[in-house]
Parts: structure tokens; sequence; C-alpha cells
């Protein structure tokens, strides 16, 4: 082999190389002294000749030590490299005498790389990835504003077009500012006519990304009304078949006519991580909200636009938010005498480009960080098992390392060596857990990024590089160990009991049953608090039956308004359901939970500045409305047919808004005036219980209705019909949508949703915390069980001996097999305690996702340990009988 | 006469094609050829046997020379023989051309 005879060369150092190159010199100029003298030179005059023959030594000696060094080199090299493929060779040949233990080093370190890649994948996405086409992202900032309400600072998200306007204006010097908003269209005419994924932005968002359109132009600044459109790269392909003359063409959206000017670049969808189909100039809002009136965009009661802005040069991040928070109270001082209330003590902020980084995190975004940290201990608990079973093939390897040992293999090669094939399962896991991820991305991104960008190139470089990077860490933290375990081999002990395994490994072995303990106790904790919380969301009163009510909503896409406007459309619409079988009540709202609300300006005879209190949510409500929807009336009476315009003015008020309002007062009989100080009392008759909005786990519900039809405060207009059924919303829906759509004008677009599907929506972030927990904990306590099992099983073969001579002496079998449970549930309870330390200290971060529950529920608690100790002693049965069952005379005998 | 330069490597593998020597030898192989037309720089040829080695056309090994002592003694790999061959070749192509044109009038 080309390696051996290589060798001797080998172990020559470069110092070698020197004395080599000089003895070589040396040699010559010797032999041609010689040469001189014997041809008749006298000594000296030949040793000059010599030298003077072989010109400068020094230039000479440096050439040639150089080119050897070289040389040297090189071959240094290719022996390193021809170690490395023998070892590797060498670890395959290994692997695959032994496929099963391959197999399942290989896909337990799937699994866990696998969910690791996911999760990566996701929160990527969600928390890392800077916006695709955006021009240095870094300088990128989302603005917020705040204004004091109560003792605390109320969050504004999303501007009026007025306001964006002046910010622009005042702060231009420190940002380039935006305005955009994310709005479904409708797109084309009449019966073509589909819902797209809009977005409504002001002409400088292009220019301020630094985006670079695909095709044509982007809006052009300055012109905000103009009848422009960007088309999104995703439609343009799919519906306009990558049509480069689509440039000039024109496109129907809501009711108005845009001139196509360009194509975005693909991918490209601003700052947030959902697709966009077209894009309209922010002024173009008109044509979509053809409710709203004509004099929306100019007025600060409608706000619509969030705000994105890139920084500009040298201007730091609290130099923009300084200036733009004097331009935000400039802007309310403008604006009027109750805006200004409170004025001096607002302020702007700036946060990273991503959503999810800033102060509108949700709830699955935090559900999606701690499901990353299950991943990761998910993963650590398969290093421990693969750890084990290293383990387990090291103590059976010990003949053979020592033969090696004994050979003169050196102990790090072989730890290299061992190291190795390690890294091979581990890569080959990686690969698996790659293949898993595709898929398991997929479907986490369906239930956590639903309707997210469609750019779904599922797992790309990033998370590649990082699933290296988890085979590396699974690599070293399985491997590290036992390699090291295994090259301890006392040679001479190993060899002379003839190749038979006298190490044990129970230290090593007693780790790493703990820390499996240790982390399934964790994931346990985790799945017990977040199935209360769901089992509470689940259970939570949300204020009106969503199990048995439907939502009707429609669009308008014709360019005349509807005869009468929406209003009298869901009107008729809600006399209309009544009459098809299976409704029980139908009733138009301005409000759909988790979708539509609103509020607006109210004064409280006695009370300065109400809005400081909190946000009042008005509904005006068509008749029958708490009949339909369920809500209970607490105090007082309902809104009744009989109030109508022309009638005293009245509400119904939400329990929260009357504690809030009239604190040990009772609210019935009191006055609110809708719209402002200016306009006439409403009488409140009736208290209701609490409804939920938006979110389940919510604090207070300060909430008011009225009948519709007395228009209070200038309100009226409903945004849908709230119909409740006898039976499942979602069997009925389709029925439902039959019936109405002939009463209906053709241009209308009929929704048809259960109200259900919503709520279900709000309760994903536990659904998929307890599952996720769940699952891992399960199969991380069924590791451990293996895990345990096995150690026990092995710690008795090794005491047959001990327990014949027990047997033999008079121990019962009780005794026996209490020994052995008693040592499996030492491991445990070790794990035990050191997992629920773990889990107390992070069950703090955890406690702002759990609802009706503590992180130190002593009822998960104490379920947990009951199903370790039931593990443990599972683990412990099937030993402890055998041990129990050893025949004394044969145990002895046999050793 | 001096060696025209990038010769020197042509010569020592052409003298090395005989069989394995030691510098002291191929150098006086050399001057025993060209007798007195070449003077040669016995440093240099030293050089470009490290040179050589290093290309992977000569082998060095330590051995024992005629007279018992030790010496470096160079042998042609299989590219170097390759190597003399394609470097014969466009020797003789280089010096038939100059020659031409040297005696055209």
């Amino acid at each position: 082999m080309a390696l051996f005879k290589r060798l001797p060369r080998l172990l020559r150092g470069r110092r070698d190389i020197r004395s080599d190159v000089d003895d070589e010199i040396t040699a010559h100029l010797e032999q041609t002294t010689r040469a001189l003298i014997a041809s008749g030179l006298d000594p000296d005059a030949a040793r000059a000749e010599a030298h003077r023959r072989f010109g400068d030594v020094a230039t000479t000696r440096h050439a040639m030590t150089t080119s050897a060094m070289r040389q040297y080199g090189r071959l240094r090299r290719r022996d390193r490299f021809d170690a490395f493929a023998f070892d590797l060779r060498y670890s395959l040949r290994q692997l695959r005498r032994s496929p099963g233990f391959a197999a399942s080093v290989i896909v337990t370190l799937g699994l866990g790389i696998g969910a690791n890649a996911a999760m990566f994948g996701l929160l990527d996405r969600l928390l890392l990835r800077p916006p695709a086409h955006v021009r240095e992202p870094d300088q990128v900032r989302r603005v917020y504003l705040h204004i004091p309400q109560g003792t605390q600072q109320a969050l504004v998200t999303e501007v009026s077009y007025h306001r964006l306007s002046e910010l622009q204006h005042d702060a231009s010097d420190v940002i380039d500012l935006a305005g955009m908003v994310q709005t479904p269209f409708v797109a084309g005419e009449a019966e073509e006519a589909r819902e797209i994924r809009g977005a409504l932005v002001s002409p400088n968002f292009f220019p301020m990304l630094g985006v670079r359109p695909h095709l044509g132009r982007f809006m052009n600044p300055g012109e905000e009304g103009a009848q422009e459109i960007v088309l999104g790269f995703e439609w343009w392909r799919s519906a306009h078949g990558s049509d480069s003359t689509v440039i000039g063409q024109t496109v129907r959206i809501g009711t108005g006519r845009f001139t196509v000017v360009g194509v975005v670049p693909e991918a490209f969808t601003g700052v947030e991580i959902s697709g966009v189909d077209a894009w309209l100039p922010a002024l173009a809002g008109r044509t979509i909200w053809t409710h709203l009136g004509p004099a929306w965009a100019h007025e600060h009661n409608f706000s619509w636009l969030s705000l994105v802005g890139r920084l500009r040069n040298g201007i730091t991040e609290s130099q923009a938010g300084d200036r733009l928070a004097a331009a935000y109270r400039q802007s309310l001082q403008t604006q009027g005498e109750e805006a200004a209330i409170g004025a001096e003590r607002s302020g702007a902020r700036l946060y990273p480009a991503l959503l999810q980084r800033g102060p509108e995190r949700n709830d699955d975004t935090r559900v999606a960080l701690w499901l990353g940290a299950v991943a990761f201990v998910v993963l650590i608990l398969a290093c421990t098992n693969v750890a084990n079973l290293l383990l387990a093939r090291a103590v059976d390897r010990q003949g053979e390392v020592a033969v090696r040992l004994a050979l003169g293999v050196s102990r790090g090669r072989l730890v290299r060596q061992l190291l190795q094939e390690t890294a091979i399962l581990a890569v080959a896991g990686a690969a698996a857990g790659l293949v898993l991820a595709q898929f398991t991305e997929r479907a986490l991104r369906a239930s956590l990024l639903a309707g997210a960008n469609v750019a779904d190139r599922g797992v790309d470089w990033r998370t590649i590089a990082f699933a290296t990077a988890m085979a590396a860490l699974a690599c070293l933290l399985s491997g590290l160990g036992p390699s090291w375990f295994a090259t301890r081999t006392d040679v001479r002990a190993m060899l002379s009991a003839a190749g038979r395994s006298i190490r044990r490994s129970s230290g090593f072995r007693t780790a790493l049953l703990v820390t499996q303990t240790a982390l399934s106790t964790v994931l346990l904790i985790g799945a017990g608090l977040f199935v209360r919380s769901l089992v509470a969301a689940q259970s939570t009163r949300l204020g009106y039956d969503a199990d048995r009510l439907v939502i009707l909503t429609v669009r308008n896409r014709s360019a005349e308004p509807l005869s009468g406007g929406t209003s009298a459309v869901y009107r008729e619409l809600a006399v209309r359901a009544r009459a098809v079988p299976g409704v029980v009540a139908a009733a138009t709202t301005m409000q759909v939970p988790f979708a539509i609300s609103g509020n607006t300006h109210i004064a409280v005879p006695g009370i300065d500045s109400v809005e400081r209190l909190g946000s009042f949510r008005l509904n005006g409500v068509g008749a029958g409305y708490f009949e339909a929807t369920g809500t209970r009336i607490l105090r007082g009476r309902s809104l009744a047919n009989t109030d109508r315009l022309g009638t005293p003015l009245v509400m119904v008020v939400s329990d929260s808004m009357a504690r809030t309002l009239w604190p040990g007062r009772d609210p019935i009989g009191q006055c609110v005036k809708v719209g402002g100080p200016t306009f006439p009392c409403s009488e409140v008759v009736g208290v209701a219980e609490n409804v939920h909005q938006y979110e389940i786990r919510q604090e207070s519900s300060l909430q008011y209705w009225f009948p519709e039809s007395q228009e209070q405060g200038n309100n009226s207009g409903a945004f849908g019909v709230l119909v409740r059924v006898d039976g499942d919303p979602a069997r009925l829906a389709p029925a439902l949508r039959r019936a109405l759509l002939p009463s209906l004008p053709g241009t209308v677009h009929l929704t048809v949703r259960p109200l259900g599907t919503s709520v279900q929506r709000a309760m994903r972030p536990w659904r998929l915390g307890a599952t996720m927990f769940t699952a891992f904990g399960a199969l991380g306590l069924l590791i451990a069980m293996v895990g345990l099992f096995s150690a026990l099983a092995y710690a008795v073969s090794q005491r047959r001996r001990e327990f014949g001579v027990r047997v033999a002496l008079g121990a019962r079998s009780g005794g026996i097999v209490r020994m052995v449970l008693g040592q499996g549930l030492r491991l445990a309870i070790m794990g035990l305690a050191i997992g629920l330390f773990i889990a107390l200290v992070a069950g703090r971060q955890l406690a702002p996702l759990l609802l009706g529950v503590g992180p130190r529920d002593p009822l998960v608690t104490f379920g947990v340990v009951v199903a370790l100790g039931v593990t443990a002693l599972l683990a412990g049965l099937i030993p402890a009988w055998r041990a129990s069952r050893v025949d004394p005379a044969d145990a002895l005998r046999s050793e | 006469m001096q060696l025209i330069r990038g010769t020197l490597d042509l010569i020592v593998l052409k003298v090395l094609s005989w069989g394995p020597l030691h510098g002291f030898d191929i150098a006086d192989r050399i001057t025993a050829r060209f007798s007195d037309e070449l003077s040669l720089e016995e440093g240099a040829l030293y050089q470009s046997l490290r040179r050589m080695e290093e290309r992977g056309w000569l082998q060095g090994e330590w051995g024992m020379s005629d007279n018992n002592r030790r010496a470096r003694f160079y042998r042609l790999t299989p590219q170097g023989r390759q190597q003399l061959r394609s470097e014969t070749v466009s020797w003789e192509r280089y010096s038939t051309a100059l020659t031409r044109l040297l005696r055209a009038t």
C-alpha cells in the first residue's frame, strides 16, 4: 500500500530537509575536491577550485531547500487525505456490519435535526431573514406611535393618510417615510371577478425600499391618486402568463380601472411575509372601500396605513424617533382640541422592518419560538439516545480498540476515527432530517403562517447551513463522550481478558439517563401547561355562541354604488336569512368578531375625557341581535324592536364598560353621548356580559350596543349579518348561501363563513403548543424509558452472580425486586428534580402565553411526577423480575 | 560558452535517461560529453535536480556510491521520461527553425 511505502520519508520533519540538502552539497564538494587532488592539485587549491565550480553555496542551498520543502508539504497533505480516506472506508465498513445500529442512529438524529431545521425555516422567515430585494434592509424601520391612555401608553399601529403626509413632511430630513396596508382587492369584471391579495402604498414606498422593477416602472411620486397598478410577480405569472406586453393594459380593481405600469421582482412582498398580487397607490383605496365616502382620505378619523421608512444617512434611530415624536405631537395639536389632549405625552418609536420583531409580535410567533426551543431539546434528547447507543457499541468494541492501540495507532487518531463514524451518521441524519423538514415545514407554515408568501421554496440554503451546524453539534454532543470512553481502554487487561468486556460505563450512562429524564420532565411540564391553557381557552365564554353563528358579508364589485347602500343589502339579507330553514335568528351588525370593529368619540357627563379610560367599541345592531348572538343581558333590558329612529336613544353596555365608567353605581339610566359632548344623551337600559372581540385571552371588554336605526353619533351602516342556526353552521353554510344568492344583485359577492373558524384560528397557538409539547414530551419519555430499561437490564445481567449469592443466602425475591426497582427510581427522581428546576426557571418566560393556569401549576407538576414514576417502575419491571428469578446454582457455576 | 537558459533541465533529464546517477556523476558526465564547450555551474545543477524532483520528474534517494560513500541518487520517473520526450521534440523544432532563420541571407 502506497501509504506504507511513503511512511519512512514522512517521519522526517522540516529540519531534516535542511540537513539533507547540506549533506548532498557537502558530499559533492568533497568528491570534487578528492578528484582534483587525485589529478595533482594540492588540497587547499583543490578545495578552492571545487567551490569555484560549484558557485554560490548559499543561493543553491536556499533554492534546493525551498523545492524540497514544497514537495514535503504536498506529500504530507496527500498522506493526510489518504489517512482520512482510509478511516472513512474503515468507518463505512464498520457501519455496514451493523446496519440496525446505523439505521437507528440515523433515524434518531434525522428526527432531531429535521425538527430543528423545520422550526428554523419558520423562525428564519418570521424573525431573521431580511425582506427580499430591499436595499440595505438594516436601515429600514417600522415606525409606531403611541398616545397616553389611562396610566398607560396605547400603541398606534396605523395612521390616516393625512397624518402620514404631515409626518412625511415634518421628518423628511431624518427618515424617508412611507405608508402601506395589505387588503384584499376584487379584480376583474363581473363573472370573472375574484379576490386577490392587494396592497395600497404611498408612491415613495418602492424607491424607499430600493427595489428595482422586474418590468416597467413603479408609480410616480407625487401622483398619489394616479390610476396606475404594479403587479405582483406571481400574479403576473399566473393570471397574465408572464406576458411582458401587459404593460399599458388596463386592469379592473374594485370600481376603478388601472393602467399596468410595472411588475415587481419575484418574491418581493415589501416588508411583510405574506404575498401581494397587486400594488396600488394609497389614494386608490377609494375604489375598494367605496362605502367610506369621499372624505376618508383627508380626515383623521380613518386610520389605515402602517408606517415604514428608511433612515437618512448618518441619522440614528433615536434622532429619527425624537423628530417623529415631535411631528406627531404637532400633528395632534393641529388636528383639534380633543386630539390635543395628552399630545405632549405622545411619542414615536422605531423597530426593525420585520413585523414579528416589533411590538406587534403575535402569539403564533411566540409559540413558534417555544417550539424552536422544544425542537432543540428534542435534538439533545436524540443526542443522549445516540450517545447511549454509541456507548453500548464502544463497550462491545473494546477488544478491537485494544488491538488497534496495541498495534500503535494513536489515541487521537482512534478518537478521530470514532468521531468520524458518528459524523457519517450525523450527515446521513441531517440529510434525512432535511427531507423530513421539507414536509414538516410546509405543514407548519400552513398552520402558523396561513396565507403567507407564495414563494414556497421550502428548504433553502440557509436551512441547509443550519442543519449542517446542527449535525456537527449533534456529532460532538453524542460522539465525543463515547469515543473518549472507548479509547481509555487498559490494553493489557483487555487483551488478557481475551476480548471480553471488562469496563463498566455506569457513570457516563447514569448521566445520560438523568439528562433524558430531566428533559422529558421539562417537555411534559410544558405539555401540561399548554393542554390546560387549551382547555381553558375552549371553555372560555366568549360572550356569544360562536358554535351556532354564521357570518354573512358582501363585497360590491360594481362601479355603481348599491341602491340604498350596503346597509340596505344587509338589512334585506337579515330578513331573508330568517326565512331559510334551520335559521333561528339573524341580525345586522357593525362588528364581526375576530374581523371588524370600530370606535368613535363618546362623552359621559361627570367624567373628564372618557378616552383616557380606554377605547370603547361601538356596535349599531339590527333587531333581534342579542337573541341571535346569545349574548346574555345581566341587568336591565335588551334592545327592543320598539327602539327606533324617533324614540328615545338607548344603549346596552358591557359589564366591563359599566364597571369602568360608573364603579359602584347603578349603570341603568346613565347617559352616554355617542359622537362627543355636543351629541344627545343615550340612556343605558341594560348591561350585557363581556364579549371577546379579537382575543380569547382578554382582560377587559369595553363595548356598547345601540339600535342601528337610531344612528347614534351619525354612526350607521352594517358590516355584516350574524345568523344563528340550529345545527352545525359548517353544514348549513352552503345551503344558506344558495338560498340567499338569488336575492342579491349580480355584482355582489357574498361570503358565508361559520364564526367557529375564526375562533379555532384564535385557539391555534395553544392547540399547536399542546400538540407539539405533548408529542415530543411523550417521545422523550419513551426514549428515557427505553434507556432506563436497557441500563437496568444490563446492570442485572452484570450482577447475576451477586443476585445468585443473595438468593443462596436466603434473600427473598421481593427484596431483590425492590432493589432493582429502587435503582431505576433513584435515577428517575434525580432527573425529575433537575427537570422540575429547569421548568421552574423557564416557566416564568412561558407565563404570558398561558391561559387560566400559572407556570407552577401544582396539578401539572403532580401529573408529571406520577407519569415519570410510573415510567421508571415500568422500565424496571422486567429486569427486576429477571433478577428475582436468578437460579443461584446456575449463576454461581457460570463464572 | 554559457548554457542557454532552460536547457540545463533537458540535459540533466537526458543524462539520467541512461540510468540513476548522483549529482557529482551527473556533473561529470555533462562535462565529459561537452568537454570544454560548456561551462557548467554545479550549484545550478543541484537546484535543477531538486526543482525537477519537486515537479515529480525525478525521484531522489540516498544510497552508496561506487567508492562506498553516501550519495543522493536520482532516477527518472515515468513522468520525467515523458517530459524528456516532449522537451526533446520541441527543442529540435526550435533549433531547426532558429538555424534556418540564421542561415537565411
